[in-house]
């Protein structure tokens, strides 16, 4: 783990505790079988999501000597939390300067679309990449897209709770029916929009992270193009239709750009992250010259930019038959 | 063991940098509508013709005056399900459209409540106009330790044709109450096809303030408060028992 991130993750974390006592704060406005409806619904949304996500070989395994025992949980947490908290104190700090900038420009169109997909979508992908440098456990491109996931899923089930406490002040017949509309909503219509958007972000940056032998300008630039593909279809999701039409088209479009990109991302990922044995679970440490030698791996040949020869995976030993 | 392809790298070098470059480049960004909006001048005002209406929903209720003339108001929040009017300078409007109302007095208190962020005693309930498509609820008022807080009217008219199942609603709370609830009540009735002219159904207190001492509103002090308490501003001040007296 390295320090300056990690330091930098649980002080983040740590300082936007207040984040959860105004998250808490909206309950006091709704009646007590509405709140315990709401938190039944977002817990079971989380659990649900991450017991999925898990299930892939996507999911960074974080077993074996040499990793902290728990090592695992302590990603996984962090992830959550910098998504529901971090990430929305960061919010709080940094929309309302952009809601009175679309409001003096007269920008309605785009109002909720800078408002909501600028600074979280910034938000949660600071986070990814704090949390992809504070794990050493973290080094694949599918580690991304998991960390972002989980990042963008702590975000999503935050804003689910405060649009559930919402959804009940403002029926305009009881609590309960708001509570249960607002989740309707939210599960039908872009259900895991920020699960989604954060982890195409957080493809882009563990793309740029951990792919060998490229350019910083190739690596700045697949972290900020995937992370502007989430703000984009964020934006898109956003935009205020007067319309039925627009809206409709809208969510059409993006529904099928955002899941497809998603299933794209699990299918061109499936078999390599199934197979792959990175350094996180060697099955033992190291114990001679020639185990150590291997750590230098070769350059292949018509590598695109050399670079200094640093540690490369060892693969665990196959299983003999 | 044996080496793997060299298609991934560990952890990039040079953390320093790195962890300057990410943050550097994420509070740029994150500072960057601020410090625009700090140099975009603010609008002069946004003064436009009161309205109940809702994003993506064609009918709407404007408020005009009997000779048909807009009455203006200047929108200072426009949320996505509820609009916030500053009029006059002293009163506050806020405008929605609902969906699905069932009983349109515990709509109405519970649209008060969401609103004005305040409690509203559940035996309230909203006189109908004879027609029945309209309500319209009082809130005196009320006494909350030292502070009093103004009376509030909401008015309610369902939709007819396609927007049988909405509801417009208008909560007014300010000392221009009479006026804005009187054109609003009516402009609803001329939503309906009635005549503008209509008999407004609610009796609202002339001075809401006769219970409190001297029957001045409590935040209007008299000329010479601070002569009278001059204790009151030094240091380990307390408050004087007013009780009874004139203020």
């Amino acid at each position: 783990m390295s320090r300056m991130f990690s330091i930098t993750l649980w002080v983040a974390i740590l300082l936007s505790t207040p984040a959860l006592f105004l998250s808490l704060a909206t309950f006091i406005f709704v009646d007590g079988i509405s709140v315990l409806v709401n938190i039944v619904f977002a817990v079971l949304y989380l659990v649900v999501i991450v017991f999925l996500l898990s299930r892939t070989p996507l999911w960074p395994r974080f077993k074996g000597s040499g990793s902290k025992k728990g090592g695992g949980f302590a990603w996984a947490a962090s992830s959550l939390l910098w998504g529901a908290f971090v990430g929305f104190g960061i919010v709080m700090l940094f929309a309302g300067p952009v809601m009175d900038l679309t409001d003096k420009l007269g920008w309605d169109f785009v109002a909720m679309s800078f408002t909501g997909a600028y600074p979280e979508e910034i938000a949660k992908a600071l986070g990814v990449a704090i949390i992809l440098l504070s794990f050493r456990q973290l080094n694949r491109p599918w580690h991304g897209f998991i960390t972002g996931a989980l990042v963008g899923l702590g975000f999503e089930v935050n804003e689910n709770l405060l649009y559930g406490a919402t959804g009940a002040i403002m029926d305009p017949n009881a609590d309960l029916d708001g509570v249960l509309m607002m989740w309707q909503y939210r599960t039908m219509l872009g259900p895991l929009i920020h699960t989604l958007l954060t982890g195409f972000a957080g493809y882009g940056i563990a793309l740029a992270f951990f792919r060998a032998r490229k350019t910083v300008a190739w690596r700045w630039g697949v972290a900020i193009g995937w992370t502007l593909i989430a703000f984009a279809l964020h934006f898109s999701w956003n935009l205020m239709w007067e319309n039925v039409i627009g809206s409709y088209v809208t969510i059409i479009v993006v529904s099928v750009v955002m899941y497809g990109l998603a299933i794209y991302i699990l299918w061109s990922n499936w078999a390599e992250a199934r197979n792959d044995s990175s350094y996180a679970f060697v099955p033992g440490i190291i114990t001679n010259t020639k185990d150590l030698s291997l750590l230098d791996a070769p350059i292949p040949v018509g590598a695109e930019v050399p670079e200094s020869r640093i540690p490369q995976q060892i693969e665990e030993p196959k299983a003999e038959n | 063991m044996s080496v793997i392809e060299g298609k991934y790298q560990l952890k990039p070098q040079g953390r320093g940098g790195l962890w300057w470059s990410i943050v550097g480049v994420a509070v740029v960004l994150l500072l960057l509508p601020t410090l625009i909006n700090l140099v975009v001048p603010d609008k002069a005002n946004d003064y436009k013709q009161l309205e109940i209406d809702l994003l993506g929903v064609d009918w709407s209720v404007p408020i005009t005056t009997e000779e048909s003339a807009a009455v203006l108001c200047e929108e200072t929040s426009d949320e996505i399900t509820q609009k916030y009017w500053d009029c006059n300078g002293d009163t506050t409007v806020v405008t929605m459209i609902v969906e699905g109302v069932k009983d349109p007095s515990n709509t109405l208190r519970r649209m008060v409540g969401s609103s004005l962020i305040t409690s509203v005693d559940d035996s309230l309930e909203a006189v109908s106009s004879e027609d029945g498509r309209a309500h319209a609820l009082y809130v005196p008022g009320q006494q909350e330790g030292s502070l009093w807080t103004l009376p509030i009217v909401a008015l309610s008219v369902q939709g007819s044709g396609d927007y049988e199942d909405l509801t417009a609603i208008a909560i007014i709370n300010g000392t221009s109450l009479d006026y804005y609830s009187t054109h609003i009540w009516s402009s609803m009735a001329a939503d309906r096809g009635l005549p503008y002219q209509q008999d407004f159904p609610l009796m609202l207190e002339e001075e809401p303030w006769q219970d409190t001492p001297g029957g001045d509103r409590p935040f209007e002090l008299p000329n010479d408060f601070f002569d009278q308490y001059p204790d009151l501003f030094g240091p380990g001040s307390v408050i004087p028992n007013l009780e009874g007296e004139s203020l």
